[in-house]
């Protein structure tokens, strides 16, 4: 070859003439062993620039005229096409399917701001006349619900039904808390740890009948934690008599929730739901106007609240009819904004601190993780560092000026600590404004946590370039003795 | 008793059902039929299959349905079926199954859980193939099985030769019935 220095052939490769001889004196001289050491004509050319190329070099080496030399497979595209003609009609709205809420046409009709949520569109909040930032419609529900009653679609958490003679001691291996003593016609908070002892999923769990159980999952992990519990079950626990079907869809699923909730459904349920007759955490298959539903009394925004839910065909109408029969109590319909508002005012965990990295006792919740019984993840759950009284727990921040603003992911250091990992404290998880404070507050993490409530510490955000004084205090921000939800 | 009348709506979220015709193709959303799921309890096999007979509720092998009246089924995985059976009589299905197997068996009401759509047609393979990777050329009338159809989980059941159900999720309904109708344009 003439020239001096390097010669390229394959130019995406960077494959040179230096590199087609140092194949051929390591005895690469096949074609298809020369593509595979030099990279030549991998690239996304295929080897449409440089192959014939280098195929002559080789030929010009061992002697050989290009044909007995050969030629390697040239892959698809051989004329360049255009990434739209390769997506087809998966783009834009047709990228992927939407699912759709069964208050979805009336939510729409009320012009809410949609979020998607895995594939499902929930209303994010519902915008009234006048409102022109979202914080003014998201502070006006959680106060409406606060004050009065709120309903929610919660048709999206997954919902589990789980049938069998050994329903019950099933539940007790899936969940680290005890449900084996859960009587029917009651629902309880149920606490799911992965194999490894870290928290992998929560919701409640009703028990409709005998051997007839149905379980609430988080909305993002409702495939996962099905999946979870057909391994479980045809794998770690053949010999148990357990079904398990899934009937997120076959349900619309409405959360009423605050001080009037109880007085809106008695105008829909044909039963008694007192607090006599259907207490915190209580569940019935009641009539609606004599159609088949179901109620559970149980509170995620820390009200008195309820999920009521009837075969979906109907949650449409049901929508209409409870904010007809809420009008007298000016009734609002609450997106996830003010979902999230209200359980962090509560203190509850969701997504950001379900982050797979952290265990019960880290959420605040060691003491849910029974040791009287042998569950998945129990085991795993008591090893050492697991249980370092230094470790993470979760805790709530405000900040010490309540002017100033909170933002997730901010990390916490002592006063005069340099902003490095090596004195780091931990993160805020989840940030909102309070309107019932009047100022943000957060959930976050925070080593050895619970004796460090009271403490001032920096939550320093580097990417926001962001460093605020802050308050670390109990997680549980409002109605902490939890009266209301009883109420 | 409330004073209180909810009116249904269909998965496409109509007060009736959808119907459209595309070429060749007669797309047709089906609310006449209740489903329940039954899967055999541990140590029942024989029990269930001697109801099964008794009620003449057939209970086919993997990858089959079977008609009846009222009852039909097809397969879902080892031991356990859905039912279906005429909405007008059988709306509250689970109770008219859980009459027929007591605690032989677990019974789950399937019925809101499911959008489903029949497909008349006399070109369904060539409709089929555009939409999942099931060959219908290799396969007959009877045939019931679970597949993907853009993106989204379902069941085809073939009942007779020119007609075939699928059936989906509920709340993707309209992104199902949206891909049915873009593959029926495609070959129109």
């Amino acid at each position: 070859m003439p020239g001096k220095g390097r010669a390229w052939i394959d130019q995406q490769n960077d494959v040179t003439v230096k590199d087609v001889k140092l194949a051929h004196q390591e005895n690469y001289v096949s074609v298809e062993h020369l593509k595979r050491y030099t990279t030549l004509g991998m690239a996304t050319d295929q080897g449409k620039t440089g192959n014939v190329l280098g195929l002559a070099v080789m030929a010009e080496l061992t002697g050989r005229p290009i044909p007995e030399t050969g030629t390697t497979i040239y892959r698809p595209p051989y004329t360049p096409v255009a990434m739209g003609a390769l997506a087809g009609r998966s783009r834009g709205q047709e990228f992927k399917p939407k699912r759709l809420t069964p208050s979805h046409h009336w939510a729409t009709e009320q012009g809410a701001v949609f979020v998607e949520v895995g594939q499902w569109l929930r209303a994010q909040w519902l915008p009234r006349d006048g409102e022109t930032h979202w914080r003014e419609s998201v502070d006006r529900e959680v106060l409406a619900t606060r004050a009065s009653v709120g309903i929610c679609d919660v048709t999206t958490l997954g919902k589990i039904d789980i049938q069998g003679t050994d329903a019950c001691a099933f539940l007790d291996k899936a969940y680290a808390n005890t449900f084996s003593t859960l009587a029917v016609g009651k629902c309880r908070y149920g606490l799911m740890l992965r194999e490894d002892g870290m928290v992998f999923d929560d919701g409640t769990t009703a028990r409709l009948g005998e051997s007839e159980y149905v379980m609430t999952t988080t909305t993002a992990n409702a495939v996962g934690v099905f999946r979870h519990l057909e391994f479980l079950r045809q794998c770690l626990y053949p010999d148990m008599d357990v079904q398990l079907i899934s009937t997120t869809e076959a349900w619309a699923q409405y959360s009423v929730a605050g001080p009037n909730a109880r007085k809106l459904l008695a105008k829909l349920v044909d039963q008694d739901i007192s607090d006599a007759a259907l207490p915190y955490m209580g569940c019935a298959e009641i009539t609606i106007g004599g159609l088949r539903a179901r109620i559970f009394r149980i509170s995620f925004s820390g009200e008195l609240a309820y999920e009521i839910a009837v075969p979906t065909r109907y949650g449409d109408a049901l929508i209409r009819a409870l904010m007809a029969a809420g009008a007298e109590y000016e009734a609002v319909v609450y997106g996830t904004e003010a979902l999230g508002v209200m359980r962090v005012e509560k203190g509850h965990v969701a997504g950001n601190e379900l982050n797979g990295q952290s265990s019960a006792l880290n959420m605040g919740l060691g003491k849910m993780v029974s040791k009287k019984k042998d569950s998945i993840g129990m085991a795993l759950s008591q090893r050492e560092g697991m249980v370092d009284v230094n470790g993470y727990r979760l805790i709530g921040v405000k900040p010490v000026n309540p002017a100033e603003k909170l933002t997730s992911g901010a990390h916490f250091l002592e006063k005069g600590a340099d902003a490095v990992a090596a004195s780091d404290l931990g993160w805020i998880t989840s940030t909102v404004h309070s309107p019932h404070l009047g100022h943000m507050i957060s959930l976050g993490y925070l080593k050895g946590g619970d004796a460090r409530r009271g403490q001032r510490l920096r939550a320093v955000n580097l990417l926001a370039k962001t460093e605020v004084e802050v308050e670390i205090t109990s997680p549980h921000f409002f109605d902490p003795e939890g009266d209301r939800l009883r109420g | 008793m409330a004073d209180l009348t909810l009116a249904p709506r269909t998965p496409l979220g109509h007060a009736l059902p959808e119907q459209h015709n595309i070429g060749g193709f007669a797309l047709t959303e089906v609310v006449d039929t209740a489903l329940g799921s039954l899967t055999v309890r541990a140590g029942q096999s024989a029990a269930v299959a001697d109801r099964a007979a008794a009620a003449g509720l057939p209970l086919p092998g993997p990858a089959c349905w079977l008609p009846g009246a009222p009852y039909a089924a097809f397969w879902l995985a080892q031991d356990s079926w859905m039912i279906e059976a005429p909405f007008a009589s059988h709306e509250d299905i689970h109770r008219h199954l859980r009459g027929l197997f007591g605690d032989t068996a677990s019974i789950t009401e399937q019925t809101d859980g499911w959008a489903r759509f029949d497909i008349r047609g006399e070109h369904l393979p060539a409709l089929f193939e555009r939409l999942c990777p099931v060959d219908l050329r290799g396969l007959a009338p009877g045939h019931a099985t679970r597949t993907v159809v853009e993106h989204i989980g379902c069941y085809l059941i073939w009942r007779e030769p020119g007609r075939i159900s699928v059936i989906g999720p509920r709340s993707s309904a309209a992104a199902l019935w949206h891909a049915l109708e873009t593959a029926a344009r495609a070959l129109a």
